[in-house]
C-alpha cells in the first residue's frame, strides 16, 4: 500500500458535486414526497389494484392470499392511512406510519402490497404525475 | 473463505489470510447487526442507513483485492441477511450489495478518485440498486420519487464509510500475506 495515500482527491469532489447536483434535478423535474393527499385509498398487490376505497371513511383492509391467509392489514382511520399489521419479519410498512401525502406511498417489498391515496377518478393523473 | 479461490494449493500465510478474512466476515456482520438494532436516523424513508456494513469489503478492496471484498460482502450479505432478515431481505441486500461493489471497482480503477468518492458512488448505487428491485417487486414506478432523497442520503453514509475505511488503511498495518 502507497505511504502518501489521500482520502479524498478533487475528482471525489467533483463526482459528489454531480451526484448531488442530479438529485436536486431530479426533485425539481418530478417533484418530492409529499403535496396533497388524494380522496382514495388505493392497495395494489404487484401492480394491480386489490382495494379501492374512500379515505374518509373508517375502514379495515385485509390483503389475503388465495388459501385465506392475511398477509398485511390496512387501516383507515380518522382520514389517516397506514399498515397495521404485516407477516414480514422486516416491518419497513409498519413503521412507514401513515400516508403523508399524495405521492408518499406505503411498501410492503416481501408481499409486493402498496398503499397510496390517489384522486378518485382521475387515474391518468394519478399515474403520470 | 472468500477470496482464496477454492482449491489452489496451499502456500504460506493461506491461515494467516483465512483469520483475516473471516475476523472482516465477523465484523461486519457485527456492524450489520448493530445497524439493524439502532433507529434509523430518517424513518419516514425506508432504506435509509449509514452502511457500517460496507467499511470491511471498501478496506478488503483497498488493502487486497476485489475478489477478497466481493466475496466477504456476498457472504456478509447471506449470513446477516438469513440470519437477522429473511431470504426477501437477503435477496434485497445483495442487489445493493452487487450494483454497488460493480460501480466502485470500476471507479477504483479510473484512478482519479479517492476512497471517498469510490465509496460516495458505491453507497448511491446501492440505494439506486435497491430501489429499482423495490420498484420492480411492486411494479410501481412511482417508488423513484425517492430517488433523490436516496441519492442524497447515499451521498453522505457513502462519505462517511469512506472517510473511515480511508482512516482505517492509514492506521491499520496491511497484513503480509
Amino acid at each position: 500500500m502507497a505511504a502518501k495515500y489521500r482520502i479524498l482527491r478533487t475528482a471525489d469532489v467533483v463526482l459528489i458535486a454531480l451526484l448531488l447536483a442530479f438529485a436536486g434535478a431530479f426533485w425539481f423535474v418530478f417533484g418530492a414526497p409529499g403535496g396533497a393527499p388524494g380522496d382514495t385509498v388505493v392497495v395494489r398487490r404487484g401492480g394491480i389494484v386489490y382495494a379501492s376505497l374512500p379515505l374518509y371513511e373508517d375502514a379495515l383492509i385485509d390483503v389475503t392470499l388465495p388459501d385465506g391467509e392475511v398477509t398485511n392489514t390496512v387501516r383507515i382511520s380518522g382520514g389517516r392511512v397506514f399498515m397495521e399489521y404485516a407477516n414480514c419479519p422486516d416491518g419497513v410498512c409498519l413503521r412507514h406510519g401513515a400516508l403523508r401525502g399524495g405521492n408518499d406511498i406505503i411498501v410492503c417489498l416481501p408481499n409486493a402490497v402498496t398503499v397510496e391515496a390517489e384522486d378518485g377518478g382521475d387515474g391518468v393523473d394519478a399515474v403520470v404525475r | 473463505m472468500s477470496g482464496d479461490g477454492g482449491g489452489r494449493k496451499k502456500r504460506d500465510g493461506s491461515a494467516a489470510r483465512t483469520a483475516f478474512l473471516g475476523m472482516f466476515l465477523a465484523l461486519s456482520i457485527l456492524a450489520s447487526y448493530v445497524e439493524r438494532v439502532v433507529p434509523s436516523p430518517v424513518p419516514a424513508v425506508p432504506g435509509i442507513k449509514l452502511g457500517l456494513a460496507n467499511i470491511a469489503p471498501l478496506f478488503l478492496m483497498y488493502t487486497r483485492s476485489n475478489r477478497a471484498a466481493f466475496g466477504l460482502n456476498v457472504l456478509r450479505c447471506l449470513l446477516s441477511g438469513l440470519l437477522f432478515t429473511g431470504v426477501w431481505g437477503t435477496l434485497y441486500a445483495l442487489s445493493g450489495a452487487i450494483v454497488s461493489f460493480g460501480a466502485m471497482a470500476a471507479l477504483k480503477r479510473a484512478r482519479a478518485f479517492g476512497i471517498v468518492g469510490v465509496s460516495a458512488l458505491g453507497g448511491v448505487c446501492h440505494n439506486a440498486g435497491q430501489l429499482s428491485l423495490a420498484a420492480l417487486a411492486v411494479r410501481d414506478a412511482r417508488l423513484f420519487y425517492y430517488l433523490p432523497v436516496l441519492i442524497i442520503s447515499g451521498v453522505a453514509a457513502g462519505v462517511f464509510v469512506g472517510w473511515v475505511a480511508g482512516v482505517m488503511i492509514r492506521r491499520i498495518p496491511s497484513p503480509a500475506f
